[in-house]
C-alpha cells in the first residue's frame, strides 16, 4: 500500500533521507524509530507531496505521490503531532469541513457524529469549540477525518508525544482498529513502548538511512530498547 | 469578521450612492431654475416689448430695453447648459471642477466662459465620496482586508498541513478562498452600481455604459485579488502580508497618482492666474482708451455694420456706448488670446502628460475609465466647453450688428434668439477614448492573476 523506492531527500548538502526502501502492506503498522533529524518527518512529507524528492519514489497504492498528486491524497489521511483544526469552529465543524475537501462529497450530521464517536470522542465534545480541545481530543478529530475519508493509508508524525499515557493507549487501540480494517500505517514516533504495543513492525532510523528493521512480534520491550540505544551509541 | 467587512463595504457604497445621487440632483434643480428663469425673463421681456410696440409704455431711459446691448447682455439673454452626464451619479468625476452651465452676456469669451477653479485640472483620485471613490479606493482596502492571511492565517494556525494532505491542490484551494471573498465585494459592488445606474441614470442609454462599470469592477478586482494571492504566495506571515499590500494599496491609489499631479505641474507649470487676470485687465483698459479709435477701424472693416446715414443729413454723430464697449470686448479677446492660448496648452501638455502615465497605476486607470463611461471625464467637459464657445461667437455675431446698426429688435424676435442645443458625444467616441484603459486593465488583471497561479507553484510547503 505505501512503497518508498529509492526514496532520497537532500537539502543543499545535508541529506535527510538516504535511499529509503519501504513497503507497508493494508493491515501493517510500521513505526519508524529515530532521533530528531534521522528523517522521519521527511519521510512522511515525502509521501504527503509537501517535499520534492532528491531521486526515488513514494508510491501510495502504487500512485507516484508527485504524478498522482490528488489521487494519491484521495488514498491517505494525515495526523500530525498536533491536529491545528479551526479554533473558532467545533469539532463537528472541522470535521465536515476537512470531510469535504478530503472526498469531496457532504456528509449528513448524523454520518458525522458517528464518525466522531468511532474515533472515541464524547458525543456532548462534538459540537464545543476546538478551542476547548485537549491534544487528545484533537486527535481524535484528526482520526475521524481519516474514518469519513476511507483512508487506505494512515501517515502519522508523532501523534502520542504528550498525550498521557491513558490517552495514548486509547489512541494506539484506535490505530490497531483501523489496521484491522486493512489501512496501512506509518507512524513516526518516539515512543518505544507504543511502538512494540500497536506496531506490527518497526524501523530504526538514523542520520537519513533506515538502519535496521524488525517485527514486533519476534521481540520484547527491553530487546526492543536496547537495540535502539545501541544503534544511538555508534 | 468577514460579514462585518462586507456589511461596512456595502453600506460604504450605498452612502457613497446617495452621496452622488445628491449633486446630481442639485446639479438637475440647479439646472431646471436657470431653465425657468430664463423663460420667466424673456416671457417679460416679451411683454414689455409689446408694451412699447402698441404704444402703452415708452423706451426712453438710460438704455432702450430695444436695443441689443440691453436683450443680448441682460434681459434677453439665455443659459448654456449641458445636462447631467448619463452616469453622473455613479461618478462626481471632474463635474465638481467643470461647470455644466454658463449665463451668457456679449462679453468677452473669458469674461463669460469663466472657470473659476483650475488649480487642480487633473483631480485624479480626490474629490467627493462618490461610488467611483468606493469602487476604485475602497474596494481594494476591503479586498486586501478579507485576503491578506489567504493562505498565511492556514500556516500560523497550522491547519494548512492538514488542508494540503487532503487531494486538493494549492491553486484550487486559494483559488476558491480569494474568489469566495473577494466575490462577495464584487458582487455588492456590482450590485450597488446597477440598483444606482438603474434607478438614478439616464433611462435605457446607460445600459452599455453600466456594462463596462461592471467589467471594470471584474478586472480591477482581479487584479487586486491576484495581488493578495502573490503577496501570500511569497510565504511570508500575515503581518508581512498586511504591510506589503497595504504599501501596494497606498502606491497604487495615493502616491502615484498624486507623484503624477505633482510632476505634472513641474514640468508644466500652469502660467499664473494673477498674471492672466492681469493681462486680460491690461488689455480691457487699453482697448477702452483706445475706444472710439477701436469702433471706427473695427467699421472700416465691416462697412456693413455702419449705421446708414440719412440722405442729406449731418455726418454721423458720436459714436454710443454700446458700440464702443462691444467693439472694444472684441479687441479683449484678440488681445488675450495668447494668455488663455499659453494656459490652455499648460493644461493641455499636463493631460497628455498624465495620460501617457496613468498606465502605470491601475487605480488611475480604473477612475479614468469609470469617469468616462458615466460622462464625467475631460473630454466630456472640453467638448462643452468648445460648444459653449461656439455659441457665444453665435450670440455675439447674432447682436453686434444690430448694436452697431443701432437697430431695435421686436417682440417676435425675442422667441427667436439663437438656442443652445448640447450635442452628447456619442457612445462610440467615449468607447474610443476607453479602449486604451481597459485593455490595459485587462492586461494588468491577467498579470496579476497569473503571476499569483505561477508563484503558487514555488509556494514552499515545508510546513
Amino acid at each position: 500500500m505505501l512503497q518508498a523506492l529509492n526514496l532520497s531527500k537532500a537539502y543543499g548538502n545535508q541529506v535527510a533521507l538516504d535511499s529509503l526502501n519501504l513497503s507497508i502492506a493494508a493491515g501493517e503498522i510500521f513505526c519508524l524509530l529515530g532521533a530528531n533529524g534521522a528523517g522521519k518527518t521527511t519521510t512522511i512529507n515525502l509521501f504527503l507531496n509537501f517535499t520534492a524528492p532528491t531521486s526515488g519514489q513514494a508510491l501510495v497504492d502504487g500512485l507516484d505521490v508527485i504524478q498522482h498528486p490528488l489521487e494519491s491524497k484521495r488514498r491517505l489521511a494525515y495526523i500530525p503531532e498536533t491536529v491545528m483544526l479551526y479554533r473558532n469552529l467545533s469539532g463537528l465543524e472541522n470535521l465536515d469541513y476537512f470531510a469535504s475537501l478530503g472526498t469531496q462529497q457532504k456528509y449528513t450530521r448524523s454520518q458525522l457524529e458517528t464518525f466522531l464517536q468511532r474515533a472515541g470522542l464524547a458525543p456532548d465534545a462534538a459540537t464545543k469549540r476546538i478551542g476547548a480541545y485537549s491534544k487528545g481530543m484533537r486527535q481524535k478529530v484528526g482520526i475521524a477525518i481519516a474514518i469519513a475519508k476511507q483512508a487506505k493509508v494512515l501517515l502519522l508524525d508523532e501523534p502520542t508525544s504528550g498525550l498521557d499515557p491513558a490517552a495514548s493507549n486509547e489512541f494506539s487501540e484506535l490505530l490497531t482498529q483501523l489496521s484491522r480494517e486493512g489501512v496501512a500505517v506509518l507512524m513516526a514516533t518516539h515512543d518505544l513502548f507504543r511502538a512494540k504495543e500497536c506496531g506490527t513492525r518497526v524501523g530504526i532510523m538514523k542520520r537519513g538511512r533506515l538502519v535496521q528493521t524488525m517485527a514486533t512480534s519476534e521481540i520484547g520491550h527491553t530487546e526492543l530498547e536496547g537495540i535502539y540505544l545501541e544503534h544511538m551509541r555508534n | 469578521m468577514a460579514l462585518a467587512c462586507l456589511g461596512l463595504f456595502l453600506a460604504l457604497l450605498l452612502y457613497a450612492l446617495a452621496s452622488g445621487t445628491f449633486q446630481q440632483q442639485r446639479q438637475q434643480q440647479t439646472l431646471a431654475a436657470t431653465a425657468q428663469e430664463e423663460t420667466e425673463r424673456l416671457a417679460k421681456l416679451k411683454a414689455q416689448l409689446l408694451r412699447i410696440e402698441s404704444g402703452k409704455a415708452s423706451a426712453a431711459g438710460f438704455l432702450d430695453p430695444r436695443s441689443g446691448t440691453a436683450i443680448g447682455n441682460t434681459s434677453g439673454v439665455r443659459y448654456i447648459t449641458m445636462p447631467p452626464a448619463p452616469l453622473g451619479t455613479l461618478s462626481v468625476g471632474l463635474g465638481d471642477l467643470h461647470p455644466y452651465f454658463y449665463k451668457l452676456s456679449l462679453r468677452s469669451k473669458s469674461f463669460t466662459l469663466n472657470n473659476e477653479e483650475l488649480e487642480n485640472p487633473l483631480n485624479l483620485l480626490s474629490g467627493p465620496f462618490d461610488l467611483a471613490f468606493g469602487i476604485v479606493i475602497l474596494f481594494p482596502l476591503f479586498l486586501i482586508a478579507l485576503n491578506y492571511n489567504l493562505l498565511s492565517a492556514e500556516r500560523e494556525q497550522g491547519t494548512l498541513a492538514l488542508i494540503l494532505s487532503q487531494p486538493i491542490s494549492l491553486k484550487a484551494l486559494v483559488t476558491g478562498k480569494v474568489l469566495v471573498r473577494g466575490g462577495a465585494l464584487v458582487v455588492a459592488a456590482v450590485a450597488v452600481t446597477l440598483a444606482g445606474g438603474l434607478l438614478f441614470g439616464a433611462g435605457a442609454a446607460v445600459f452599455p455604459r453600466l456594462l463596462a462599470w461592471t467589467a471594470i469592477i471584474l478586472l480591477y478586482g482581479l487584479f487586486w485579488m491576484g495581488l493578495c494571492v502573490w503577496v501570500n504566495a511569497w510565504g511570508r506571515s500575515s503581518a508581512t502580508n498586511a504591510i506589503a499590500l497595504s504599501a501596494f494599496w497606498l502606491g497604487f491609489c495615493l502616491i502615484i497618482p498624486s507623484a503624477l499631479n505633482i510632476a505634472a505641474s513641474a514640468l508644466y507649470p500652469i502660467p499664473s492666474r494673477v498674471e492672466m487676470i492681469q493681462s486680460l485687465r491690461t488689455a480691457g483698459k487699453e482697448a477702452q482708451e483706445q475706444g472710439s479709435r477701436l469702433l471706427s477701424r473695427y467699421l472700416e472693416d465691416h462697412p456693413e455694420f455702419a449705421p446708414a446715414p440719412a440722405p442729406g443729413a449731418p455726418p454721423a454723430p458720436a459714436p454710443d456706448f454700446g458700440s464702443i464697449t462691444y467693439a472694444v470686448q472684441m479687441e479683449v479677446d484678440k488681445r488675450t488670446e495668447p494668455v488663455l492660448a499659453r494656459f490652455e496648452q499648460a493644461i493641455a501638455q499636463q493631460q497628455a502628460f498624465v495620460d501617457r502615465l496613468r498606465y502605470l497605476s491601475p487605480a488611475v486607470l480604473a477612475q479614468g475609465a469609470l469617469n468616462e463611461f458615466s460622462g464625467t471625464g475631460l473630454a466630456r467637459y472640453r467638448g462643452f466647453q468648445l460648444q459653449a464657445e461656439r455659441f457665444h461667437r453665435t450670440w455675439q455675431q447674432y447682436f453686434f450688428p444690430k448694436i452697431f446698426q443701432k437697430a431695435k429688435l421686436t417682440s417676435g424676435e425675442i422667441d427667436t434668439l439663437p438656442r443652445f442645443r448640447y450635442q452628447e458625444e456619442s457612445l462610440e467616441a467615449v468607447v474610443a477614448r476607453s479602449a486604451p484603459l481597459l485593455a490595459v486593465l485587462t492586461l494588468l488583471s491577467l498579470l496579476a492573476g497569473g503571476l499569483s497561479l505561477a508563484s503558487l507553484r514555488k509556494f514552499k510547503r515545508s510546513l
